[in-house]
């Protein structure tokens, strides 16, 4: 059973993720990935999700696709089961990044491409590219910083391990 | 390949739009022009918002004049209704402005003065949502749940350094601007 906090959770997360384009569905599938501590095999999200089998089956193979979700098989099992990939807040900065980054692309193609006449349009592409480039660069100081404090908790895990291990 | 025939699609479709407007008055578009919509469309389609939203941005961005309702149902070949579903959203986030003009009579629509602050504004607004949905469960679930309780805490995490990066971005796109 989960916590009614944890519901909540799940129904708000999938509302946002509908938003970034992703299914409601997806996002509970997420939702209930993040809440469940081990591992759920696509016969029970079925059941737990009250979903058709092929909206889960799509609806992984979107998140998988995204680097969000892994698949995990196990010897002697036949199915496979899913977590939250552990990488998946790293896969989400570097999505909006490379949106980011094919936007400046796009916009500076446009431009070099377009005969002088369109002078008005060339002028807002040069500002879409320089607002992207700007993005751009925030974005990367912070995917160094993510990965900096992912660093450092996987370090603190260590030290833990090797207490426990002592 | 979904997206390259997505988008080969749509140029077929916008470059026969482009014919058709030509002889029928409405201005015909540079081929860059076109594939501009077009790569707009399918950026902005990622960022969950639907297509011909993502077309009608990429049009008026190109066109850099108001332009009709009517004009956008002939230009972008889609329906009636869905030019003022798409408008009437696009609208509503204050990407695209509808503007009356002196002896008009029809709707004209523009491209926004910070329409690309307003693009912005909706990533911005679900990092804010999703570090608060975070949030708040963390605090509701019970201390028994350790590991839920720290995915959850580096959800809040990332969506905070996710923030502070757009806001860091609007912030040095606004001062550059003046």
């Amino acid at each position: 059973m989960l916590h009614p906090a944890a519901v909540e959770f799940i129904e708000r997360l999938s509302l946002l993720a509908e938003s970034a384009g992703i299914p409601r569905i997806g996002g509970c599938i997420l939702g209930l990935l993040v809440m469940e501590e081990s591992p759920l095999s696509s016969d029970e999200l079925v059941s737990r999700l009250q979903v058709s089998k092929g909206s889960v089956s799509a609806n992984i193979r979107l998140l998988e696709s995204r680097g969000v979700v892994r698949r995990i098989s196990h010897l002697g099992d036949r199915k496979d089961r899913f977590e939250v990939d552990a990488s998946f807040p790293e896969r989400m900065i570097e999505r909006s990044l490379a949106e980011q980054r094919s936007m400046r692309l796009v916009a500076m193609e446009a431009r070099s491409r377009l005969p002088s006449r369109y002078v008005r349009a060339k002028d807002a592409l040069r500002r879409i590219e320089a607002f992207s480039t700007i993005s751009v660069e925030s974005m990367e100081r912070m995917l160094t910083k993510w990965r900096e404090s992912a660093h450092e908790d996987e370090a603190a895990a260590t030290v833990h391990e090797d207490v426990a291990v002592s | 390949m979904p997206y390259v025939q997505g988008l080969m699609n749509g140029m077929v479709k916008l470059g026969r739009t482009a014919c058709i407007g030509y002889s029928s008055g409405v201005k015909a578009l540079h081929p860059a022009a076109v594939e501009f919509i077009e790569q707009l469309a399918l950026i902005a389609e990622a960022d969950g918002l639907p297509r011909i939203g993502g077309r009608i941005v990429g049009l008026l961005v190109i066109r850099q004049e108001p332009v009709a309702f009517d004009e956008l149902v002939e230009q972008l070949q889609v329906s009636r209704g869905s030019v003022s579903t798409n408008t009437r959203l696009l609208e509503s986030k204050g990407v695209i402005r509808r503007v009356s003009r002196l002896g008009e009579r029809r709707d004209l629509f523009e491209v926004g003065p910070d329409f690309l602050e307003r693009m912005l504004h909706r990533q911005l607004e679900r990092h804010r949502a999703m570090q608060r949905i975070s949030s708040q469960a963390r605090k509701g679930l019970p201390a028994g749940q350790a590991p839920a309780k720290e995915a959850l805490r580096r959800l809040e995490e990332l969506s905070a350094l996710l923030l502070e990066s757009t806001e860091k971005a609007l912030a040095t796109w606004k001062k550059r601007g003046k």
